[in-house]
């Protein structure tokens, strides 16, 4: 999994194939599609697209001339996923550290009273 | 671009002095920093800029992890702390993690007195900017769902 989440963060560190991937969320699209916004060349578009592939994050697949390209959800799950435990970590931390600091404040009362 | 950014506010019927002395007194900070089983057998804080912000966890049964030292950012006492686990001590920056499920990590946490106790936000912010994008696209909201093994991956997430 290690491997996988890294492999996932390096493809969609460009900006080029970050790009590619909000669109396909939306729905499948051709290889002409995706390239039509960006101003690069094709040979170069497509090295981006292989890289995606390769990261698992998108699959495609050739009907006659088109070629069309689809997300895969597994591993934008696990960076989901990554980020739930993140905020479940952070929310138990402000659980505890509450929790310790009322228990100060109450101490801090007695010796007072 | 959106930078990875969690947020999270409370209000903590306690003063911003105690609250202050859970965020940087070592014997307290072990006792609330980690979850439970994880424990903190070690905290060294340097409380100035580039100054040392160290924390070992250690799951039951395993050796201590012992991790490049973090920096200390900005102090301001009773109001905001900052420091960061991509810089070393004396602003040196850490080299880049082996395991890349770890992603550097910036704690930003503020006090502020508020009725009668202290309105604690902590922002903790990421390395991975791409992380987020993904995020927002596929429409992301909260999960509490808790996963199995969940323990173990915080453990390394730490």
């Amino acid at each position: 999994m290690t491997n996988h989440l890294d492999t996932f963060f390096s493809a969609i560190a460009d900006p080029t194939r970050r790009a590619v991937v909000e669109t396909l969320i939306r729905g499948p699209a051709t290889v002409g599609t995706l390239h039509a916004p960006h101003d690069i060349a094709l040979p170069t578009f497509l090295r981006h697209i292989k890289v995606l592939e390769t990261a698992g994050l998108v699959r495609s697949h050739k009907t006659g001339r088109v070629r069309t390209v689809h997300i895969e959800a597994a591993p934008l799950g696990e960076a989901e996923r990554w980020l739930t435990r993140q905020r479940q970590l952070w929310e138990g931390r402000v659980d505890r550290l509450a929790d310790l600091a009322e228990e100060l404040e109450k101490i801090d009362r007695k010796d007072t009273e | 671009m959106t930078d990875l950014t969690l947020t999270i506010s409370r209000q903590i019927a306690a003063s911003p002095a105690n609250v202050w002395r859970c965020l940087t007194e070592p014997d307290l900070l072990k006792r609330w920093f980690a979850p439970d089983p994880v424990a903190v057998p070690e905290v060294e804080i340097d409380l100035t800029p580039g100054g040392i912000f160290r924390i070992v966890m250690q799951m039951p049964g395993q050796d201590p992890m012992d991790g490049d030292p973090g920096c200390v950012l900005l102090v301001e006492p009773e109001r905001r702390i900052v420091w960061t686990a991509a810089l070393g001590p004396g602003f040196v920056p850490n080299p880049p993690h082996t395991n890349a499920d770890d992603f550097y990590m910036t704690a930003d946490m503020t006090l502020e007195p508020s009725q009668g106790g202290t309105l604690y936000t902590a922002r903790a912010l990421h390395a991975t900017p791409a992380a987020v994008t993904a995020h927002e696209a596929m429409g992301f909201h909260d999960g509490w769902g808790t996963t199995a093994g969940q323990l173990e991956d915080l453990a390394k997430t730490l």
